[in-house]
């Protein structure tokens, strides 16, 4: 039942993000047929506006993805639909895990789009070689095992970051819902809320934790291995654990029983 | 056998009862009429049984289990509002309930589609809201359900169309399985009823065959009604 | 063919009569297979329930019965259709002198009228 919960989240989810990653797609086709093409200054300004163009439909589709995952649980929990959810053979738990599950292989299938369309464009022998000295520097200040572990953080870090925002605003909508009969504002604010709270007492969290290490500069002005260390571990760490204390608790929530109007 | 037990079931909103110790017994093989002016708690007491709300008080048992997967796959259930994904399809919907509803015969609500003269390629979003409704009586209807819980099936609807929902009801639901219909419009529905309930003011005021009810008030349901509330 | 029923009076009774016409008038004959409870509660759009609570008033009368694998019959008594015929009629010579009577009229004025319809 889950598998099925799963496919119809994901499957309304993403029904408009495929005109988004098609969009994405033939601006960074575009983009490199500008490129390829003799620079006149014609060509240079409209691959400067293609590239804006770019940018914004990225973030645009992020954006969209966000909403899109928000408007669907706000539509099968709380609204007209919720009539069918909540009657459905399945459990609570079942509702829930198969629309967190759905939203972030949602997040992640346009963040992925977007970086593959992101690369085409920006990746050429040049751009690779620039990031190789990068990746070789920080494998000559650290070592190879720790440079691949240091992007492969980054990414992370990414990723729960993403996930963490969408998890706020599910947990804004569960409790604006439960506390403030539904307005679609408030559950907005308790959203932006949830976010801000945990995302401020990262920061000090994070401010401790690099005062508590020492900050030496060792060559280049990289910081040390282990204050590198220290501060992407808990970064990712926080992050990961806001992710799944917001799930619980949204689905606590949940599970106390909706009151369908 | 008695299919669903409401034992002391109280409701309240904002400290408003909606609800105020409902005892009921819905025995299997009956048609139900839950009979009460607008506001009374019918809906609220069907919205229980569904698991749409959770009661403030007392318990309520589907074949001796709590409301949950067993009772949900087993009670067919129409509310009063349209609650399919308007971007879909017919034929999606039907696939939907088809995927989730093991008791759900899909060539039954194909038929009736047919007579409806319903084309499946339809998006729900471009029906209107009566073709919705029907729609979703179909759906409903289209279940092997032990209980079916429809709520105000005949407001607002046509003389034509209320003839088309209870043909629909009476001639698709499975013998031996029971159906609660939620009403205040007593008399386009009394003929078919064996049980009749009224609630007001969310308590159960009266619970009776109809037919003795017939016998002991000398009138119809809908006047036995009308002369109780004086509406 | 459309039904009607008067929600004043229990409809299972109200089918009872329906179903004395149809045996009295011979749509369905002695000996004759009756179709199942749910064809009846469909022809008349009511509840299965009413239509077998029908169906048992008309067995307990004796005017059809079920043979176990195969379903409800009608008597195969004709004397006793016959008799249902004339009680019935009776009731209906009854309820018209009835009203004849309400409005001043003897038995053999009655008859006069009678007489003129279909003249």
């Amino acid at each position: 039942m889950l598998g099925k919960l799963l496919k119809y989240d994901f499957k309304w989810i993403n029904k408009i993000m495929y005109v988004y990653f098609i969009l994405l797609a033939l601006i960074s086709i575009a983009v490199k047929i500008v490129e390829s093409l003799d620079q006149t200054i014609f060509l240079v300004i409209v691959d400067k506006a293609l590239s804006s163009m770019f940018i914004g439909c990225a973030a645009s589709t992020i954006v969209t993805c966000l909403i899109r995952i928000w408007v669907r649980f706000i539509n099968n929990i709380y609204k007209d639909e919720s009539y069918l959810t909540h009657t459905l053979p399945v459990t609570k738990n079942q509702i829930f895990n198969a629309k967190i599950i759905a939203s972030i292989l949602s997040i992640l299938m346009s963040g992925v789009v977007v970086a593959i369309c992101f690369a085409f464009i920006y990746l050429n022998s040049s751009t690779i070689d620039a990031l190789k000295i990068r990746y070789q520097s920080l494998v000559d200040i650290y070592n190879s095992v720790f440079a691949i572990f240091f992007i492969i953080g980054l990414v992370l870090l990414v990723v729960f970051e993403s996930i963490y925002i969408m998890i706020s605003g599910i947990l804004g909508i569960v409790i604006g819902h439960r506390f403030n009969n539904g307005k679609i504002i408030a559950s907005i604010g308790i959203g932006i809320g949830c976010y801000s709270l945990l995302s401020t007492m990262s920061l000090v969290i994070i401010g401790i934790i690099s005062n508590v290490i020492d900050y030496d500069i060792i060559g280049n002005g990289f910081p040390t291995m282990n204050y590198v260390t220290a501060v992407g571990l808990s970064s990712i760490l926080i992050y990961l654990v806001y992710d799944i204390v917001y799930y619980f608790i949204a689905k606590k929530l949940l599970n106390k029983g909706v009151n369908v109007d | 056998m008695n299919l669903v037990e409401i034992k002391h079931v109280s409701k309240s909103f904002d400290k408003k009862k909606i609800l105020d110790d409902v005892n009921l017994k819905i025995p299997s093989g009956k048609i139900i009429g839950l009979l009460g002016k607008n506001g009374a708690g019918k809906s609220t007491l069907i919205k229980l049984i569904n698991g749409l709300l959770t009661p403030s008080e007392g318990e309520i048992l589907f074949k001796g289990k709590p409301i949950g997967v067993y009772s949900k796959a087993n009670i067919s259930y129409l509310p009063e509002r349209t609650y399919l994904d308007k971007s879909m399809k017919v034929k999606d919907v039907i696939e939907y309930f088809a995927e989730f509803y093991e008791n759900f015969d899909t060539e039954c609500a194909y038929t009736l589609l047919k007579d409806l003269k319903l084309d499946a390629e339809k998006r729900i979003i471009k029906m209107s809201k009566g073709m919705q409704e029907k729609l979703q009586l179909i759906l409903v209807m289209s279940r092997d359900a032990e209980l079916y819980i429809l709520d105000e099936p005949l407001s607002g609807v046509d003389p034509a169309t209320r003839d088309y929902i209870i043909d629909t009801i009476l001639s698709n639901f499975k013998e031996g399985s029971s159906i609660i219909i939620s009403t205040h419009l007593i008399s386009d529905i009394e003929r078919i009823l064996d049980e009749v309930v009224f609630i007001d003011e969310g308590k159960i005021v009266l619970a009776s065959s109809a037919d003795d009810l017939r016998n002991k008030e000398k009138s119809s349901i809908d006047e036995a009604f009308r002369r109780m509330f004086k509406c | 063919m459309d039904f009607t029923f008067d929600n004043n009076i229990p409809i299972y009774i109200q089918l009872l009569e329906y179903m004395k016409i149809y045996l009295i008038s011979g749509v369905f004959k002695a000996g004759d297979k009756l179709p199942s409870v749910r064809d009846f509660a469909n022809t008349f759009k009511v509840n299965p329930n009413t239509m077998q609570k029908a169906l048992a008033e008309l067995e307990s009368m004796k005017l059809i019965y079920t043979e176990r694998t195969n379903g409800k019959f009608v008597t195969k008594d004709e004397k006793l259709i016959e008799k249902l015929k004339d009680e019935y009629a009776m009731t209906l010579a009854k309820s018209y002198f009835d009203g004849m009577k309400k409005i001043g009229l003897g038995k053999a004025d009655s008859i006069k009228y009678l007489e003129r319809i279909n003249n």
